[in-house]
């Protein structure tokens, strides 16, 4: 009996029910600069909700603080703009909650890679099932230009007037080689066709799904990203059969392109740390990792007799008895 | 009675009959009818058998599928065979080298002691007989320790266990038990799952809109709920007086209200017939029977009818529950669908999904009301799965029945079924039901309708043969051919039906090398065909169909049965048909063939050609097609060679560059460039960053999925477009050319445009 409430059809009056268009999800309009790299991700993500016809009701952004944490405002959904660094908590207390809701987390590379990076570790080993986007601009830009855990060495920002003294944290290959890793990809907010392919894959894992976006920042590191945005021989598209298909417009202009199996968890380290390219795609993903919330979704939702069971067996521990 | 069966066509054969008496001795006793003076039962077993089988008879000492093991607590490998427990225990723990050899054989001599006890002792789990097989194993042994630790060594190694269950008239019924029941366990434990998950979210919602009811802000219930200890150190009416007065927000419709909780009622209700945890999975259901397992088809329509009113309530309370969860419910759309919520309003996905029963029957009795209620289930979408036990092959009325009239009913429904073309359906023998064990989990496992229909040979008189070999003969024989038709996997035939659990498919007949030796001594090889004579000269009621013939009278008009069945009427007309059998000192004997059990054999053969045609085996309308296709192109060559002749004098003179071209030219694939002089976006790489929107909402616009266009080049200033141009974050702005040349210090404008376009 238990297998037609997966498959209730929708009734005939489901059909009537509204679908949904990218404006559907729109929220407040954007305060972020003009020519911002945020803006990118917002439209990939409206689209994305507007192609999986997400209900906005089930729908939720959570974020900490900083630029990037301000994109819950701008999504048409439901959202939670936290602390900061406690993004990935707060969303995994939605998603344990409420594992009806699609859970997606919007953080910055200050905001994950420093103040929250002990919730980063432990999110990515419980696996719960969410879409992580680091927009990774490599600098602090809400508090005015301080040098972030991934500003490249040398950068003169308020906090390192003298250049930034360490080398960055490369937060993908960190990523990589956290224990439950399941699915790591990058991506960059100036190729917007790639960006929505990895986000919706993303979406589609089941799983915590880690996506590292190059963002421009254009305020404080105008052209930062010069580079790679003019010179697309720089850039290394990660293709494969189980991985990134590419758009037409992609194809034509980036030829530099690697079949790699997201399987490879080797060449995936290798294609993260690389010098002298950028590689986007997905660089990893393993299905078989399991979900901390499939695991405690089981218990959940036990009849009232044995919650109650359960809570004596747990009060009973606490129980002073008296000596005879 | 040779006129009867000859042609005017050939009447020197006829006449080579007549003169030849040893022929026409032969003739008549292939003709005859069959000696009536002895009854059915009186035959005695046979004491001959199909000369294929010899080898086997001892079987007890050649490993096989059974006994099998039936697996506790494993839904997905309930049967397992013991020799497949032994093989695995041999990878796993075997040592390397000859110590591995020893090891092999000791395990091997346990596993034939464990055959012997399982027959005796047939209540017990595998662990016991282990243990007793292995103690008197040692004990016999003069090698002891050495088999002891070999047998210590496996006993670790050893992961299943269960009830040892060898072939016999009631292995079928007990490995579709032993399957049945952990299906429904799992089943109950996924419905409980749902509905806890159901009851559990309806409660939340209703339990904290009465939280927020007055009622529930009255000082008494507050006091309640707060308990008795803090009854003198809080005014409840005070506080009673707070909250209400803070009280916000809208109090839910009553209908809605109601609409809830009589979901949730339901689905209760539903909740309190489940199994307990760790029961059996048998539901407790309301009505007079209390079981999933049914012994008849009638039985069954009535109890799924009973079924179906129950579940049609469930779903609707399922499906309104959800839609209320989801907030979705709009009642002005739905409350005259569910008003009128009835099973016609079932998908046939829910449909299937409601319940399953299982049914027992015996194929051998099946009353006229009985069969035409099986056909009702298979064509249904009723989640009913048959065990059809066919126990004698023909019928039971067969032995003395007049030629070609013999039962075939119980061999037919199978492929009847298959023709529905929705109903899953398994046809198999007894002896291969381990090896076809996943395809019966499978059948047991899917939605509608499923029939598994099992030679099971209990309907013959006991002989000599083993019950195993009774069975496998029948699918070797094709008088009862293995095949499985399951319609979830695929759309068509070729993915749908499997003929694969039948032996060398491809062929007719299953042919394997025979070795024997000769009067004089020597060893001769051939290869013999197993047929369905052969099938059933194993049955002491068709004795009377097959006549030995000395060594001194045989003919060379006599042929083995498989060439005969390979004539015409014509061709056969002077050629007597025999098989080869053995006697229990395995001495072989040729056996004439009377005409009858030829007619069962050709109605085997003709069954057998279309199962092989559904599965695509020499599937006639290929071949026929793959015949023209040849003979068109064997015209077509020939006619070009043809025209070759005729043309070469004209074509040595003709340009080349008359041939036709192979390729289409490059140019016509590449994609057009935009015209440079027009200005453009490539909207593709837009990152929608507002910039140019920004400069000039007229000129850009976003498109529905937000990137942007030149909506109009005309509506600002060519300064605007190299401007925006310059400023564009990732550089997909082209300015092209201006639109008014009267623009002031275009020349500037276009030199900076230039890096652009």
């Amino acid at each position: 009996m238990s297998d037609y409430f997966k498959k209730i059809p929708t009734s005939v009056a489901d059909l009537e029910e509204d679908t949904h268009i990218l404006h559907d999800y729109e929220g407040a309009v954007s305060r972020w600069c003009h020519g911002c790299g945020d803006n990118a991700i917002l439209t990939a993500l409206q689209k994305l909700c507007a192609e999986e016809q997400l209900p906005p009701e089930k729908t939720v952004f959570a974020s900490g603080i900083g630029c990037a944490s301000r994109l819950p405002h701008y999504m048409g959904t439901y959202g939670f703009h936290g602390l900061h660094g406690r993004a990935l908590p707060i969303a995994e207390g939605i998603k344990i909650k409420r594992p009806d809701l699609h859970v997606f987390v919007n953080t910055g590379d200050g905001d994950c890679c420093s103040i929250g990076a002990g919730h980063w570790l432990h999110a990515v080993r419980y696996n719960m099932n969410m879409t992580v986007m680091l927009h990774d601009n490599r600098v602090y830009g809400l508090t005015k230009n301080q040098a972030s855990p991934t500003s490249p060495q040398g950068l003169v920002t308020s906090t390192t007037p003298r250049g930034a003294t360490l080398q960055p944290l490369n937060a993908v290959a960190a990523t990589l080689g956290m224990s439950n890793v399941s699915f790591v990809a990058q991506a960059a907010d100036w190729v917007p066709g790639i960006l929505y392919e990895i986000l919706h894959l993303a979406f589609l894992h089941r799983g915590l799904s880690f996506v590292s976006i190059l963002q421009r920042c254009p305020h404080y590191l105008p052209g930062h990203f010069d580079e790679y945005i003019k010179n697309p021989e720089r850039t290394l598209l990660l293709t494969h059969e189980n991985g990134l298909q590419l758009d037409e417009a992609s194809a034509r202009r980036f030829k530099n392109r690697e079949e790699h199996d997201p399987a490879d968890l080797s060449r995936a380290q290798a294609l993260a740390t690389m010098p002298d390219k950028l590689a986007l795609g997905i660089l990893y993903r393993n299905e078989s990792v399991p979900c901390y919330d499939d695991m405690r979704r089981r218990e959940q939702h036990l009849p009232i007799e044995d919650k109650i069971a359960a809570l004596e067996r747990e009060f009973d521990r606490f129980t002073v008895e008296a000596e005879l | 009675m040779l006129q009867r069966h000859t042609s005017s066509e050939n009447p020197n054969r006829l006449s080579a009959i007549r003169n030849d008496e040893g022929l026409k001795d032969l003739l008549r006793i292939h003709l005859a009818e069959p000696d009536r003076a002895h009854p059915e039962g009186e035959s005695g077993p046979p004491v001959l058998s199909p000369a294929l089988l010899g080898p086997y008879r001892e079987l007890e000492t050649i490993r096989h599928d059974f006994p099998v093991v039936l697996v506790e607590d494993n839904t997905d490998t309930p049967i397992v065979s013991l020799a497949s427990i032994v093989d695995g225990i041999l990878d796993k723990a075997a040592p390397a080298g000859i110590e591995g050899e020893r090891f092999r054989r000791h395990l091997y001599r346990l596993e034939t002691s464990i055959k012997g006890l399982a027959e005796k002792k047939p209540r017990l789990p595998l662990s016991e007989l282990w243990s007793l097989a292995g103690d008197a194993l040692v004990r016999e042994c003069e090698h002891s320790d050495r088999l002891g630790a070999s047998l210590e060594a496996a006993a670790k190694a050893l992961s299943h266990d269960g009830r040892v269950l060898t072939c016999g008239t009631r292995s079928t019924r007990r490995i579709f038990e032993h399957a049945w029941q952990p299906l429904q366990s799992g089943r109950a434990v996924r419905e409980r799952e749902v509905l806890d998950e159901l009851i559990a979210r309806l409660s939340e919602v209703l339990e904290s809109e009465r939280a927020r009811s007055p009622e529930s802000r009255s000082p008494e219930a507050l006091e309640a709920a707060l308990g008795g200890e803090h009854a003198g150190g809080i005014d409840f009416e005070s506080l009673s007086a707070v909250l209400r007065s803070t009280q916000r927000g809208r109090v839910m419709p009553a209908r809605r209200a109601k609409r809830l909780r009589v979901a949730r009622k339901v689905l209760q209700s539903e909740h309190a017939l489940l199994p307990p945890r760790g029961g059996n999975g048998v539901r407790r259901r309301r009505g007079r029977r209390g079981t999933s397992v049914c012994e008849s088809c009638i039985d069954a329509l009535e109890q799924f009818d009973s079924e179906l009113q129950r579940g049609v309530e469930l779903i609707r309370a399922a499906r309104v529950a959800k839609l209320e969860l989801e907030n979705h419910y709009r009642e002005e759309r739905h409350d005259r669908l569910f008003e009128t919520f009835g099973a016609a309003q079932l998908t046939a996905a829910e449909y299937r999904a409601l319940p399953p029963l299982l049914v027992y029957l015996n194929g051998d009795t099946l009353s006229d009301v009985e069969k035409s209620a099986l056909m009702q289930i298979l064509g249904s979408d009723m989640p009913v799965k048959v065990v059809l036990e066919v126990h004698e092959i023909p019928g039971s009325d067969s032995a003395n029945a007049p030629p070609g009239t013999f039962t075939e009913w119980t061999r037919q429904i199978a492929g009847m079924a298959v023709s529905l073309g929705e109903t899953f359906v398994v046809q198999t023998a007894a002896s291969h039901l381990p090896q076809m064990a996943a395809d019966i989990i499978e059948g047991l496992r899917c939605d509608g309708p499923a029939l598994f229909c099992v030679y099971t040979a209990s309907g013959q008189p006991e002989c000599a043969i083993p019950h195993y070999l009774r069975c496998a003969s029948a699918v070797e024989s094709r008088a009862f051919p293995s095949f499985v038709f399951s319609p979830s996997r695929g759309t068509d035939l070729a993915s749908r039906f499997f003929l694969e659990g039948s032996p060398q498919c491809e062929q007719n007949w299953p042919e394997h090398r025979f070795r024997y030796e000769t009067s004089d001594g020597k060893e001769a090889i051939e290869n013999l065909a197993y047929t369905c004579v052969d099938f059933l000269a194993l049955d002491p009621r068709f004795l009377r169909h097959f006549v030995e013939v000395p060594r001194e009278r045989w003919h060379a008009n006599m042929m083995p049965v498989v060439e005969y069945l390979a004539l015409t009427q014509d061709e056969s007309l002077d050629k007597v048909p025999y098989v080869y059998l053995v006697d229990a000192r395995n001495r072989l004997h040729r056996v004439i063939v009377r005409r009858a059990l030829l007619t069962f054999a050709r109605k085997c053969l003709a069954n057998w050609r279309s199962l092989q045609e559904l599965a695509g085996i020499n599937n006639s309308h290929a071949l026929r097609l793959l015949e023209q296709e040849r003979a068109r192109l064997e015209e077509q060559s020939h006619r070009v060679v043809e025209v070759a002749q005729t043309v070469q004098p004209a074509q040595a003179e003709a340009p080349a560059a008359e041939a036709i071209p192979l390729q289409a030219a490059p140019a016509a694939q590449a994609v057009a460039a935009p015209d440079s002089d027009q200005a453009y976006i490539e909207s593709e790489f837009c990152t929608s960053c507002d910039d140019c929107t920004q400069r000039n909402a007229s000129m850009f616009a976003y498109d529905d999925v937000k990137q942007a266009y030149i909506k109009d080049p005309s509506a600002g200033s060519y300064r605007e477009m190299v401007d925006a141009a310059e400023n564009c974050p990732v550089c997909i702005i082209h300015p092209g050319k201006p639109l008014d040349l009267s623009e002031p210090n275009l020349d500037e404008l276009q030199q900076r445009a230039s890096a652009f376009n």
